[in-house]
């Protein structure tokens, strides 16, 4: 460190405009955050920060995350998309999101594989998630668990609506009265 | 050595903004269609009040103070349900202002032995410059280094990492994957279901490689 530069203690109020910048390594001034694990410490230490003593509000939140009742170790996950439902037969191309780079597939399930609730809400179009795991429970031992819950999203995402858009496209560019392309 | 085995994982998702603390009640996500009704057979509820909100149902936590939104889970199979949840309370809040976002992903390694343990926090800080001052046993509580973005998003990749106390050798990575949805330079204001449905998936990964990367890195190391 140079003898120049300012020296930070407790009492010694520096503005930010008087911290120096070195190149290659974070202005002091980085100092907000869209995290909450910082205060974890904040809370477990006897350092003082004297910009949080304003927030009693902070204090009470985020304790560990405990909502299962167990651990789910998952093995495969897909997002499926319905294209046919008859009777009981919900079909349904289903994309490997462990290993995007497997093939898309098609798949028939049961109706009765959807919640309830999902089942309600099912018609062609919609999209679910399907995972498969492992469900260790205390006390129950371990479990190969399957679940498939229905996604439920207000409103198109742009790259759905940029696909959608991209998709017709194609579509028109195919069925154009001159367009003697044949292998699609 | 071959890789530890993750023991914890959570994947959260932090608005920083103004919110109405009091709207955000289990029944209004099932209204909504956000969730469906037999979610709210395993809610629980502590407190809904005009400052503070916080409940959870059986997959997913939420959090609202009048200056931040949190919803983590701890459930891999969830972090796509939570990004839809997200989207959509913040698609039909419109207005709701919104500075800054955090997509974020925490995972716990068990690494079992006790050597390999003390590797980790002895490559990525190494001791000798303590060792001078502080003679007794040192070790790494908290180690937290910060990137830029490498995306047209103005924001950064803020990594820390520490023991935790998951098991008797284990160590925490939280990667915070921080954007700003004010970008002053641009004056352009983003909008945040936009950006999470754009990114979320790709931050998830993007934390998974860094927290691997950092402990296979740390302890191949020569």
């Amino acid at each position: 460190m140079s003898n120049t530069q300012p020296v930070l203690t407790s009492s010694t109020i520096v503005s930010e405009q008087d911290i120096p910048t070195i190149q290659e390594h974070l202005p002091r001034n980085e100092l907000q955050d869209s995290i909450y694990f910082e205060q974890e410490d904040y809370q477990n230490s006897t350092i003082e920060y004297k910009d949080k003593l304003k927030a009693p509000s902070r204090l009470p939140l985020l304790t560990s995350l405990n909502l299962l009742p167990g651990k789910f170790k998952m093995l495969q996950f897909w997002e499926g998309i319905i294209s046919k439902i008859e009777e009981k037969d919900v079909e349904s191309r289903i994309k490997d999101k462990t290993d995007p780079s497997l093939p898309d597939e098609l798949v028939v399930f049961d109706l009765d594989e959807f919640s309830p609730d999902d089942q309600l809400n099912i018609k062609p179009g919609s999209v679910f998630y399907w995972s498969i795991g492992y469900a260790d429970y205390p006390g129950r031992g371990r479990i190969r668990e399957s679940r498939i819950r229905l996604r439920r999203l207000t409103g198109w995402s742009k790259t759905e609506i940029n696909g959608a858009i991209s998709l017709a496209s194609d579509l028109e560019k195919l069925f154009e009265p001159n367009n003697n392309d044949s292998s699609s | 050595m071959a890789m530890p085995s993750i023991i914890v994982q959570e994947a959260n998702i932090v608005l920083v903004g103004s919110f109405n603390p009091a709207i955000f009640h289990p029944e209004w996500f099932v209204r909504h269609s956000l969730v469906p009704s037999d979610d709210l057979k395993g809610v629980k509820l502590e407190i809904v009040h005009p400052d503070l909100s916080k409940f959870s149902f059986k997959w997913l936590s939420i959090d609202v103070l009048r200056e931040k939104f949190i919803a983590r889970t701890n459930d891999p199979a969830s972090y796509s349900p939570l990004r839809d949840l997200v989207v959509s309370t913040f698609n039909i809040l419109d207005h709701t202002v919104l500075n800054q976002l955090g997509m974020n992903l925490m995972l716990v390694y068990d690494i079992e032995e006790e050597s390999a343990w003390h590797k980790i926090g002895d490559v990525l800080a190494p001791k000798e410059i303590w060792k001078k001052t502080l003679p007794d046993r040192i070790g790494l509580k908290t180690l937290t280094i910060q990137s830029p973005r490498q995306d047209t998003l103005n924001g950064h990749i803020k990594v820390s990492i520490g023991p935790s106390n998951a098991s008797t050798y284990s160590v925490r990575v939280d990667v915070n994957n921080h954007v700003e949805l004010l970008d002053k330079d641009r004056n352009v204001q983003y909008k945040v279901s936009e950006i999470i449905a754009e990114n979320w998936e790709k931050s998830i990964e993007f934390a998974k490689n860094v927290c691997d990367s950092i402990i296979t890195g740390a302890l191949e190391n020569e």
